[in-house]
Parts: C-alpha cells; structure tokens; sequence
C-alpha cells in the first residue's frame, strides 16, 4: 500500500481469516484486482486491516461491528476521511464512539499503522523563529499567565523572559514562542503584544499586534495577499524589519540560527 | 479480433484425427469465425467440449438424444433392399444393440470416432476388442454386455465433423461374413456458437448455502506477483508458495530472476500462522538486497520482534540471579540476534547491536558475565565476531585466516533448549568468493555436513562440519525445528543430502562447473564412482549425451547399484535424468532400455531413490514427447496398497517385443508413446526392430486369520512401452489415482524385498503430491512436503478459503490449479474424486513445465474438464461450495484457455501463455468470467428446469444480463455474481431473485447503468442475506429520476460495501441538493448517521454525528457559494488526489488565462475545536505530553499541514482552507500565526457560521437526529 490508510480496522484474528472477512464484507469479487485494503500483522494480538480507496470508507465500521462479534476484545474502527477522524470501539456488535488519535491506539496495541511512503517532494519551508514585545505587563506576571494555561509549571528552558524598557521581552529557547503573545494579550487586556515572527535573515517578516488576544493588525513583508487579518504598513512608525525591530528593542539576532 | 496471421495456429494433434490430417484454415470467413472455419480448431474445440458430452450424456435421466440402432444381420438383410437415406442427426450418441458379430468403424466428418470389433464369447456374453491398427481409445462403451441384451455406445462429440457426413459402418462376421455391411448415414450439424446447454456438462444437485466460507478461484495477470510473508518467530525468514520456481522466487524477492542462488531452502515447517499454500521457507543471504517492499516487511517485523524480544529479555535480567536454564535462554536470544548483524533497521544499525543496545545489561562486560556466569560465553564471542558497536573482551583462539579443525563455528539449539557445538573438521577448499567455494563444496563427496565460512583475509573456506554429539544423542540435523547460530558472519551450512534443482548450468560459473564435471568424470571408475555421486544438478545439466550415457554405464557397470552407496547411486541417475535436455531424453531412453541399464535399475534395492528415479522418467516422457492421455478408463490399470484384507502388489517382468521404427516424419505423434510404432532416432534405420518391454502381474495376497493366506497370480498385462501411461490405484486409509509411466509403476514396484515395498507405496502417497511430482524439474517449484495437510483442526476451513482467495488473487495458471490441493482430502473420497486428482496432478506437471500447449491439446485439458464434472456429480449436494467453486473455475480455466488459443488471441510457448494483442491478460480474464458465467447460468437454468418450473423468464434475465455483460468489465462481473447466485439457490428461490434482478434491471434509468452493475454485483455476494429485499430497495435508487448519476453510482458502490442502507437511505428526509452532494461524496459516514439516529439517547455518537454534519454543512456550502467565495475561479473538481499522495477536498480553476488550479480544504470546525488543537499543536511541538483527544487533534493539524503543503506543490497554485468565520478574535490569531510558520501561501476563507448552525440543522432533521441532547446541544 503506496497510501496513507484513510480508513482501517484494529482487531485480534488470524491474519489470512480476516482478509477473507473483509473480502467478503467489500464483497471483492473473484475477478477484481488486487483487494483495496491490506492486513498487516501486528506484533501481539491485533492485526490492522488498512486501506486507502475512498468508496471504501464507511464499511470500516461494518466490518469492525462484524468482527468484534467474534471476540472478546473490543475491535476498532478508524476513518481518517472524515472531518474530523472517526475511532469507535465495537464490542459484542455495538459500537462507541473514542477520543482517541488513531495511531496512538494502533501503536498501543502493537499493530502501528503504515506511515505514508508517497511523500511529497517540495524543499522544506525555512524555519521561522518567533519573538514577542509585550507592553504593559511584566516578566512575573507573564510567567503567572502563561503557567496558568498550560496547567503545569514551566519548563526552564521554555520561555525567557527580559522585561525591558520597552516592554516585557518573551523569546524561548526553541526560537518559537508558540501562541504565548496571543495568551498574555488576552488573559491581561491592558497589554499590548507585538508578535514577531520572521525568518533568520528577516526577508519573510511579520508583526500581529494583539490586543485582548485579538489580532488588530498585521505588518507583512512580503506583504500577505493571502491574509484576512488587518493590514498595517508600519510598527511604531517605522516601515522596515530592522527599524522595526529596532523601535521594538528585539535583537535581530534572535532569529538567527545560532 | 482483427484479422490475425495463421501461423500462430497450432496444428493441433488430435487424438481422433486420422494420420496426417492436419488441416488448413480458411481465414475467409472472418476471424470471428475463425474457430468455425478452422477444422483444426474445430477438432481442438471438440476434444474439450467432447468430454462434456460424455459426462452429460451419462447424467441425462432420458434418452431422448440418443439415436438407437439394432446390430442385426437379418433385420439388416431385409431392408438393405432399400437405399440408405441420409438423415439429419439431432442425437448425442449411437446406441448400438448387438445381436451378431461384426467389425465397427464409426467415422465422423474425416475422423474415427470409434473403431472395435465386437463378438460374443461362448457364453454369448459380448466382447468389445480392438479393431485392426486401432488403438483401445476407440472403442466404445459397452453398455451391457449380459446374453440377450448386449448393447454398446458411441459417443459423437460436438463439433467433431461439424457439417460434414457420420457414418456407420458394421461389417458382418461369423455366419455373415461376406454379406452387404450395415452402413448408415447421417449429416452433422453445422457448428454455431457454443450452445449454452454444452456447458451444462454436469447437472449436479445444488448444495444449499451453508455460510461457509466460499472460496473463488480465479485468474488474475500473470505478473502479478505471489505473496511473501516473514516468519512471525524468525522474520529474517520467509515464506513463499509451493509452487513458485528459484527463479519466479529471485525474481520476487530480488527483482532479478538470475539471483536464484541468493537465497537458500530451510527445511523448516510452516508454523499455524503461516498462510495456507505458503509452504517454502527461504533464507537469504544478503537481505539488503531484497526488494525495498519486502526489506520494508522484514524489517517492520524484527521490529515488532525486537520489541517483544527485548521486553522479554529484561524481564529475564530483572529476575536475577538467574539459574543456568533462564542464562543459556538469554544467551540462545542473543545469538539468534547475533545471526541479524547483516541486517540493518531503518537508521543503517544493525539489529544485533539494536538488541544489545537496549539492554544494558547485556552490553555491559562486567555486568554480562555477572549475570550469565559460564552461560555468557557463546554470547561473547558472538559479539566478538559479530557486533560492530559492542566489544567483548573474549579472545578467539579459533586460528586465522585458516580455522584450525575443531574450531566452534557455531551452535545449534534444538526446540528444547539443549545445544551442541559445531564444529570444523579439515579445510577442504579455499576460494576467492562464497559462489566458487560453494560449488566446490557442493560438488565435492559429502557424507558430514560442511561449512563455508569467510577468513579475515578475504577469502572464502570450506571446512567439513560436525555436531558435538554422540552418535546415539539426537542429530541437529533431524530436528528442523531448532536452531542453528552462528560466529562468523555470512556462514553458509551445507547439508550431507541437500540438492538446488533450478539453478543452470551457465553464467559466470560455467568453466568452473566444468572443470568439477571433467574431473568426476576423469577419476569415477565402476568400482569406484563416488566423485560422482556429489554432483549437482547445476554441474549435471554440463553433461554431453556421451558423457550421460558414461555415467550411467559408470554406475551400472559396477556394484553401486547392490552396494551401501545405492541410494545415492540412484539418486544421482535422477539428478542426471533431470538435468538432460528435453530434446536429448528420447535417445537416452532409447539406450539405457537398449543396453539393460532399465532390468538393472528395477533389481537395484534402493526403494527411496527408484520412486525419485521413476518420478524423472514420467516428467521427462512428458516434457519431451506429445502426451496423449485418453479417457482413464482406457488406460491400463493396476492395483497396490491394501484393501481389508487384501493386498494388491504387482511382479514386474520384462521382455523383449517387436515394434516398428518409423520414419519421425511418419509417426502418428497423435497415438502417443506406444509399440508398434515409435519414431526412429537420428541413425537408427526405419523397419521392425525390438525393444524392452514391460508388464504387470497383479498379485492378490488374502489374508485369513484363520487359514493360511492365499495368494491369487493373475495374467500378466499386455506388453508396455516403458513410457506409455498407466493409471495405478493405490489401496490404503487413504486411497490415491495416480497417473504414471509404465517405468515409473516398475520402479516401485519392482522390488527384491517384499517388506520394502510398503515403504515405497507410502512415498508414492506423499511423494506424488501436487508439488512433490513436481519438485525435482529443473524449472520445477520448491515444494516436496504435502501441503493438503499443513492447516490443522478448526481453522482449516478458513484458512482454506483464504488461502483461495490468496493464491486466486495473484496469480498465474499454475495457481490456479493449485487451488485444487486445497480440497484434496474432500476430493480423495470418492474414486470420481480421486480420479479428477490424478488428471489435475498431471496438468500440474504440465505446468510446471510452463507447458501450456501441451495442457490445452494433449487432451489433460479435457480429460481435467470431464473428471471435474464427475467428481462434483459424485460429491454430491455434501460438496462443499468452496470445492464447487474451485472445481468449476478449472473447468472455466481449461475452457478459456482452450477459447483463447483458437482465435489467436493467445499463444502457448516455452515460457508460458502469451498474449497476441495489448491487454490480452484482462482480455483472458474477461472470458475466463464470461465462460465461468456461461456454466453458472447453465447450472442455475438447469435448477429451475429440473424443479419443473418454467424457466423461460429466467432464460430472458439471463440473456439479457449476458447481452450487457459485453458492454463493460463492470457488468460482466455483475452478471458472474448473479449467474452464480442463482446456481447456488435452491430452483424456487432462484428464480424468484432472476425476476427480481430484471426488474431491477428494467427499472434502471440510462444514466444509472454503472450503478446497476455494482448493485447487482451486491445482490450476488454470498454474504448478502436477504438479495430480493436488497434488488427492491436497490430500484428505488437506479430509478430515481433526480439523482445525479455520480451520486447513485457512489451510493451503489456503498451499498455493495455494506457502508449505506438504502432502505434507511430512502426513508430519510435528506432535500434533494443534499442527498446529492452527501452521496457523491465517498466519505459520508451513512452508518454512523443511521446509527444515531436509532440510538438517540447516545450522547457521545450523538455528538460525533453533529460533528460530522458540521463538516458536511462546511462542504455542501462552500460548494453552493463558490462562486462568492472564490470570485475569479470555478470549481472543478471533488476529491482529488495530489502528487503527494494525499486527497484534497475540493480543486479550483483560475479563470484567467493560466487556468491555474488550486486545492482547497475545507474544515467544518467550530471555534473549540480549533483552539484546542492548535493549543494542542503548539503542546506537542514544546514535547509535553498530550491526553488521547489532544494527541488525535495535533494528528489530524499534522494531516491538514500535508495535505496543503501537497496542494501548494507546483504547478498548482496555492492552496485555500476554508472555515467558520465563527472563531474568536484569539484563535483566529493563532490560527493565522499557525499558518504563518507552517503553511505559507494558504488562504484562509470563511464561511457564515449562521449558515453552517443552519445547514448542520437541516441535515439533522432530515436524518431524524435530535434536535436537543440531554446537557444540551455542543
């Protein structure tokens, strides 16, 4: 199978067994060409039955109903076609509904789905580090917010914070600050967040300024045609990525590989 | 077809066809009736269909078509007055009544159909004997034979003389001798299309359907390729199907059919979970080399090994102290590591260093010993030598570059745990590659094991190899089971008995392979042949015809053939036997039967070998001379086994004969190998000459408990020639038909010692299986164990099935065949059965041989066809279907076959079936299901007729289902499916679902013909319970007349998955638009709404169904407002793939003059469920740990990313998602951050959320979801 799996079904079972069940049950007739799906032999007791024909979804959930009546364990379904992914367990006929990612699960049970050997060949986009400015709120109270939303401490390394003359600067050590300029200008609405987002030698460079985690205008360069955000032409009064980054007291070396 | 050359055309022998007639074609009359015209292709049409005849001629309960004529010289006299009128015949066969003696010729068109002389014993109990030159296949059947009611029939198969005269002619004998012969007259009908009621070759009573699982054989393309699974235990091992040569093997595993020597035969047993039919198991020997798909197979599963291996493994060490049993437990499982140090995972590791990597314990010195005490040693030095990573501190004291003798080269752990060293004996060659040195060895006198092993220096050495044990300890080398391990890398273990039939002669090799013949050769004397007896059949296949004929003198010659080495004596005359050219065979039959090699060998004791030796002969007679096989019942018969108590056994005296050497130009290839007539070789002289005869002698042992046995002689047989073809019933628990030559039966047979015998009839039993006859051709598959029988208790059944549909599904003609041996034991039961094994196992042979001309003229086709019928007819209605199905594909498969070479559209050749014209194979395919279809709707008419229902409205839904059969490949498998229902249902019902399929067919719009044949393809399947209610609810769909044709073809091919219930489908309250844009989608979860929709109390599918129809909503409105959304663009596509692999939701087509496209995705998301996952995105790109629902979020962002990123590929333009203009001011931010880093370029469009809130509200009603859920609504 040459496809990323769009639908599949997670069962205990003899390998040659199940692929004469589904067989039967996409009613493949003797005079097809090779079955759609495929049974790959996991390393314990469930095996995983994938395919990536389209007219094919949908029966998933028939043939894991069928099948898990046949077991004691539970037999799941998978639909990775649909918006958004459906995984539901059957047992003895009836099925539920899981939250669940569909490869964790598949790992989980020894039987991993196939990853997708189609790959599509364009150069990887250059990485773009991210950098916020953050006006009116300072380094302690930040960190209070941030750790708030994710709901555990902070790992050392995952935020600095610098509070500067020009406001409270949020870097991380991983270059990418994640949604923290979105989260701090909307859980403090008096502060102003200027997210920089930009590429190492600043050619690809944009700057949402937020305001109660709302985006209240964008500067682009090159400017984005693609954006439904509004536009401003300048930060601070200045119309460039250096001069701006100047005006918002962020070293340009923060987007830097080094 | 278009008008094709005539020199494709086989000048097909025929066993009917007088001498040298061969005919012409008249091309005339079109190439669509090429078959009607070729009185060759008529002749080679009629041997198939003639077999037919006879099986349902035998089944007909009236006689109404059999034409009655009275023997009777006075009822003759008296109206031979009256001139002979010629009559139209319209019957299927003479019934002759016999009242006087006479001379019989039955001529039909220019070919006898029966030739006999018939007279009455003293007794006047009637004698049927051959007449003149005319060999037995032409005598008729006798009927009766009791004083008063004599009587005798002739067959006269369709097609044979069509249009032309058939004419009886009875000369009188006894007291009429000299009087006017009986002459009578009748003109043939013209031969038309095949008439449906021809097919109708058995009316077997139909077997209920019993929900077993039924197996469909099939033919696919020839190329496809057969399947290859890794052992679930030992996954650097794997498993490929019986029937598969070494080089259809290379070609799989390698792609490159000439590295059939990269790989090697383990004798090992298919484990339970082994594939049914996948019954070789193959090691090889650079596994880097494999094709990536199957590098990829082993791969993934040593790492599912490698998980479970090294779980256990700590489980192990965390149980310290270990005893000794737990430490040489641990240290087998690293060795058998140790043997995948050639094998590199995903990231260039080796999985030996993998293993030891994760277990520290293990890696670590100190700790090792600690742990392992003595037991580490073996591992140790494993490591030495093996482990590029790890070092071991052990020091190999073996020698090098030379292992000195009694160095441990390895171990072997047999299934138990206990292990013995192997060890070197001498050094006895040293090459500069593993190829030479292995030939070297192989060719080399062996009675101990060897080993190749490579030195540090480079160079390869071959040492012989012992086992560490005791003579009355058990032999390593019995015990498949266990396990050898090994030091050095790339060790090759040669068995004492191991042979590589399949591999040639040339190559690289060949001056070397050469050398080590001339030298045998050389040095072999009669006394002493044992530089000989090594040779391979790589170096046999080197021999001249002097130098074969010098072996055989070498070895007969002397005492080899009495003496301990005899075995292998015969053996190696196998080995030569099989490696001689097929056009080199005859004069070497010729000269060893000539010169008393063939008396000597069936003195010779050596019961094992003689059964190989005789199996040879068959395969060669039938690889280098026409085969005629007539009916069995024409064949010589013999009896061995026991049978109660009595025994069957055989004296095998031979003779010299009279025969007659004919010029070859002059010989009647059609009679087959007989006396009397056989063509003279290059330099013998045409005339009388004498020749080796056999014969038979049964010998019936009583055994009486009571009395003393008695033994009953009875006359000997006719003389046979040695290669004429006999039929020997073997007598036991499991009684056999076997199809040989007269040698093969007198090498088993003739045996010095009677208690040696059994042991040779028992391998005839094993030995003569499908593949086992097959094993040692030199194109020959693999396999020598007996398949039939590897499944065991309550799978069997399944596994059968499966294995069907395995072996259908890839396949070529021979596996087609193959699928037979899955019923073998069903089939045994019956001597109808086992007589329809015994023809199969030949056509198999046939084959294997790639032999498909002869398959399809030498009559096996035929016969095959014939036998099946009778076999099913015996079966009865307890046949299972799966042993139906199979039976009647091979009948079909023989048919197509037989079709396609007639009208050129194939043509037969050494290497198999090849197709004259572009997509012959599909074209194959596509007669092999009508021809299969033809059968089914025969068998299903002759139900209803049977029944005494009226079948004339079934005959029309047939008719007309055929007639649109032609239109498509779509509807030719509609009608197989339906064609087969109907054969399968009792007669009421299956004509109750024939009118329900018409109307169905008569209610189908124009446009919805596509959706018919998926439809009526879902009413076919056998899983499908109630087929009239399904074809009602199916009219409601191809007959309605607003559906687009895309969304009733979709809902069609849903419907015959199961994924729809049109009846539910119908009763919902979907608008029209909606139905049509939901059904033209394939992704449209219909069960999980049909589901909901009947569990409205279910909160959690409740919820899933609205968070699906939030995305249909998504769709079905950016579809409607297109135009709105995407100004300057048109929508042109749904569903389409990209380069990438993945499938965008939507395309659209700039409307300027570039015409761009561009993908565009849709996401039925709400604000919630956007911010979750891009917080959980941003969670997961930080490494913290997600729960279950935040992890199949981030999952499906990671999906969404590569689905733009593959739509912004160019040429496409970039890509659009499109979403709900509903999300909050943050997660709009975030979302157009998300975009930013990762999917530059995409536009993010929204749609109204009051539409989607709207739209989502609509479709929940229509499917009667509520409208309100208990906590409220998401």
């Amino acid at each position: 199978m040459s496809k990323w799996p769009l639908w599949a079904v997670l069962t205990p079972g003899e390998p040659a067994r199940l692929e004469s069940h589904v067989l039967d049950a996409l009613m493949v007739d003797a005079d097809e060409d090779e079955p759609s799906f495929e049974v790959i032999s996991g390393s314990g007791r469930y095996h995983a039955i994938v395919g990536a024909d389209p007219s094919d979804v949908g029966a998933e959930l028939q043939i894991a109903e069928d099948l898990s009546l046949q077991f004691d364990e539970p037999v799941y379904s998978i639909n990775r076609a649909t918006d958004p992914w459906l995984v539901m367990s059957f047992r003895n006929g009836a099925g539920e509904v899981e939250d669940v990612a569909p490869e964790a699960l598949a790992a989980s049970l020894g039987c991993p789905l196939p990853e997708s050997e189609v790959r599509s060949d364009l150069p990887p986009q250059q990485p773009l580090r991210h950098v916020a400015l953050v006006e009116g709120v300072r380094a302690q109270e930040a960190h209070r917010v941030l750790e708030e939303d994710a709901g555990e401490p902070l790992a050392p390394e995952e935020y600095r914070f610098e509070d500067t003359p020009r406001g409270l600067l949020i870097a991380s050590g991983t270059g990418d600050i994640g949604f923290a300029d979105v989260t701090v200008s909307e859980r403090i609405p008096i502060a102003t967040a200027y997210g920089v987002i930009a590429s190492p030698s600043l050619d690809m460079f944009v700057v949402n300024i937020l305001r109660g985690g709302e985006c209240i205008g964008q500067y682009a360069q090159p400017p984005r045609d693609s954006s439904s955000l509004p536009r401003v032409t300048e930060i601070k009064g200045e119309r460039t990525p250096e001069r701006i980054l100047a005006a918002l007291g962020i070293s340009a070396t923060w987007f830097r590989d080094e | 077809m278009d008008q094709a050359p005539l020199s494709w055309f086989p000048e097909s022998p025929d066993i009917r066809q007088g001498p040298g007639k061969h005919r012409r074609c008249d091309v005339s009359a079109g190439p669509a009736n090429m078959v009607r015209s070729c009185l060759g292709g008529r002749s080679f049409q009629a041997l198939l269909l003639a077999s037919c005849l006879a099986a349902s001629t035998s089944a007909l309960a009236d006689d109404s078509r059999r034409v009655r004529l009275t023997l009777s010289a006075k009822a003759h006299l008296q109206v031979a007055a009256l001139s002979p009128r010629l009559e139209e015949w319209q019957g299927d066969s003479l019934s002759l009544r016999v009242v006087d003696p006479g001379r019989l010729v039955v001529v039909a068109g220019a070919e006898v159909i029966a030739a006999a002389t018939l007279r009455l014993d003293e007794e006047l109990v009637l004698q049927v004997e051959p007449l003149d030159t005319y060999p037995s296949g032409y005598l008729p059947r006798v009927i009766n034979r009791e004083s008063g009611r004599q009587e005798v029939a002739v067959d006269v198969p369709e097609g044979v003389g069509a249009g032309e005269l058939l004419t009886l002619t009875y000369e009188w004998d006894w007291k009429y001798t000299g009087k006017p012969a009986l002459v009578r007259t009748w003109r043939l009908p013209p031969l038309e299309e095949i008439p449906l009621e021809w097919l109708e070759d058995e009316q077997v009573e139909t077997a209920p359907e019993d929900g077993e699982d039924g197996a469909t054989a099939l033919l696919s393309q020839q190329e496809a390729p057969f399947p290859v699974q890794a052992d679930l235990a030992r996954p650097e091992l794997l498993w490929v199907p019986g029937y598969a040569s070494r080089e259809e093997i290379a070609s799989r595993l390698f792609g490159d059919a000439a590295a059939a020597g990269a790989f090697d035969i383990e004798p090992r047993e298919p484990p339970s979970s082994a594939v049914d039919g996948l019954q070789v198991c193959v090691r090889v020997r650079h596994p880097p080399a494999l094709v990536p798909e199957l590098l990829a197979t082993m791969r993934r599963a040593l790492d599912a090994q490698w998980e479970a291996d090294v779980a256990w493994s700590r489980s192990q060490l965390s149980a310290a102290p270990l005893d000794r049993a737990g430490a040489t437990a641990l240290v087998e499982r690293g060795l058998r590591w140790a043997q995948r140090s050639d094998i590199p995972d995903g990231t260039g590791q080796s999985y030996f260093d993998r293993y030891l990597q994760a277990l520290e314990l293990l890696r670590d010195e100190s700790q090792r010993e600690h742990i392992l005490g003595e037991a580490a040693e073996p591992l140790q030095k494993a490591i030495a030598l093996r482990s590029r990573r790890f070092k071991a501190s052990y020091s190999v004291t073996d020698g090098s570059p030379v292992l000195a003798p009694g160095s441990v080269v390895g171990r072997f752990y047999f299934a138990d745990g206990s292990s013995v060293q192997v060890r070197t004996l001498l050094l006895l060659t040293e090459e500069t590659s593993l190829e030479r040195a292995e030939l070297r060895v192989r060719n080399a006198p062996r009675g101990s094991p060897r080993v190749i092993v490579l030195g540090e220096d480079g160079r390869w050495r071959g040492y012989g190899a012992e086992f560490n044990t005791t003579a009355e300890a058990a032999q390593p080398l019995e015990h498949p089971e266990g396990n050898a391990y090994w030091y050095y890398p790339g060790t090759l273990l040669i068995r004492p008995e191991e042979w590589r039939p399949g591999l040639p002669g040339t190559g690289e090799l060949a001056a070397l392979r050469r050398e080590i013949l001339q030298t045998a050769i050389a040095t072999a004397t009669s006394q002493e042949p044992q530089p000989l007896l090594a040779l391979d059949h790589d170096v046999l296949s080197l021999l001249t015809p002097d130098e074969r004929l010098g072996v055989f003198t070498t070895l007969l010659g002397g005492p080899a053939l009495t003496s301990d080495m005899r075995e292998d004596a015969v053996h190696l005359l196998t080995r030569v036997l099989l490696s001689t050219p097929d056009g080199e065979f005859p004069p070497l039959e010729r000269k060893l039967t000539s010169s008393g090699a063939l008396e000597t060998l069936l003195g010779s004791n050596a019961p094992g070998s003689k059964v190989l030796l005789g199996q040879a002969f068959t395969q060669k007679a039938l690889a280098s001379f026409p085969l005629v096989l007539d009916l069995l019942e024409s064949l010589p018969t013999f009896h061995l086994g026991r049978d109660g108590e009595t025994t069957h056994l055989l004296n095998v005296p031979h003779g010299l004969v009279s025969t007659v050497l004919v010029a070859p130009e002059a010989w009647e290839v059609q009679q087959g190998v007989r006396l009397g007539a056989e063509p003279a070789l290059p330099g013998e002289a045409v005339g009388p000459s004498r020749r080796m005869a056999l014969y038979f002698q049964p010998v019936r042992q009583q055994f009486q408990a009571r009395y003393l046995s008695s033994v009953d002689e009875a006359p000997r047989s006719r003389a046979l020639h040695p290669l004429e073809w006999v039929r020997v019933e073997v007598h036991g628990p499991r009684p056999r038909t076997h199809l040989m030559t007269a040698v093969e039966l007198a090498l088993v047979a003739a045996t010095p010692d009677d208690s040696v015998i059994w042991s040779a009839i028992g391998r005839i039993i094993e030995m003569r299986m499908v593949y086992g006859a097959l094993s040692a051709l030199s194109r020959a598959p693999l396999l020598t164990g007996a398949p039939a029988t590897a499944a065991q208790g309550g799978t069997l059944t399944a596994a059968r099935g499966a294995a069907v549909r395995l072996f259908a599904r890839r396949l070529s003609l021979v596996a087609a065949l193959a699928v037979v041996d899955t019923y073998r034991d069903e089939l045994s039961r019956t001597p109808e059965g086992r007589a329809f094994l015994a023809v199969h196992d030949l056509a198999m042979v046939a084959l294997a041989g790639r032999d498909i001309y002869k398959l399809a003229t030498s009559g096996i086709g035929r016969e095959l066809v014939h036998r099946g019928g009778l076999a099913l007819s015996a079966a009865g209605a307890p046949a299972s279907s799966g042993l139906r199905e199979s039976v009647e594909s091979i009948k079909a498969l023989v048919k197509t076959l037989e079709r396609m070479l007639a009208e050129g559209k194939a043509v037969a050749t050494p290497d198999g079936l090849r197709f004259s014209l572009p997509g012959g194979a599909e074209a194959f395919k596509q007669a092999f299901f009508a021809i299969r279809g033809e059968m089914d709707a025969a068998r299903a008419l002759g139900g209803i007729r049977s029944a005494g229902l009226a079948a004339e409205e079934a005959e029309k839904t047939l008719e007309a289902l055929r007639l649109l059969a032609s239109e498509s490949q779509e509807m030719a498998s509609a009608y197989s499916a339906v064609v087969r229902r109907a054969a399968a249902l009792p007669a009421d019902k299956a004509k109750a679902y024939l009118i329900a399929v018409d109307s169905l067919r008569t209610s189908t719009r124009g446009a919805a013909k596509p959706a018919l044949a998926e439809l009526l393809r879902c009413s076919g399947a056998r899983s499908l319970q109630a087929p009239l209610a399904f074809l009602k609810e199916a009219e409601w769909l191809v007959g309605h007349s607003e559906l687009e044709a895309e969304a009733v073809l979709e809902l069609a091919r849903k419907a015959r998955r199961r994924s729809v219930d049109l009846g539910w489908l119908r009763s919902a309250g979907l608008a029209l638009e909606d139905l049509n844009g939901m059904a033209r989608d394939t992704r449209t979860p219909w069960r999980l709404f049909q589901q909901a929709a009947a569990e409205p109390g279910n909160w959690v599918k409740q919820l899933q169904a609205r968070e699906q129809l939030r995305g249909i909503a998504a769709e079905l409105l950016t579809e409607r407002n297109a135009q709105k959304l995407f100004p300057g663009f048109r929508l042109t596509g749904r569903q389409v793939p990209l380069d990438g692999g993945h499938i965008i939701d939507r395309e659209l087509t700039s409307m300027d003059r570039l015409r761009r496209q561009h993908g565009v995705e849709v996401k039925g998301w709400n604000d919630k469920r956007w911010r979750t996952a891009l917080d959980a995105w941003t969670s997961k790109q930080r490494a913290k740990t997600l729960n279950k629902g935040q992890q199949a979020l981030s999952d499906q962002l990671q999906r969404l990313l590569d689905q733009l990123k593959d739509a912004a590929k160019a040429p496409r333009g970039t890509p659009f998602l499109v979403s709900t203009d509903g999300l909050s001011g943050p997660t709009r931010a975030k979302l157009e951050a998300f975009l930013v880093k990762n999917a530059r370029g995409t536009t993010l469009i929204h749609i109204e959320e009051a539409l989607m809130l709207e739209k989502t509200k609509q479709l929940r009603a229509a499917l009667k979801l509520p409208e309100r859920l208990f906590g409220g609504a998401p």
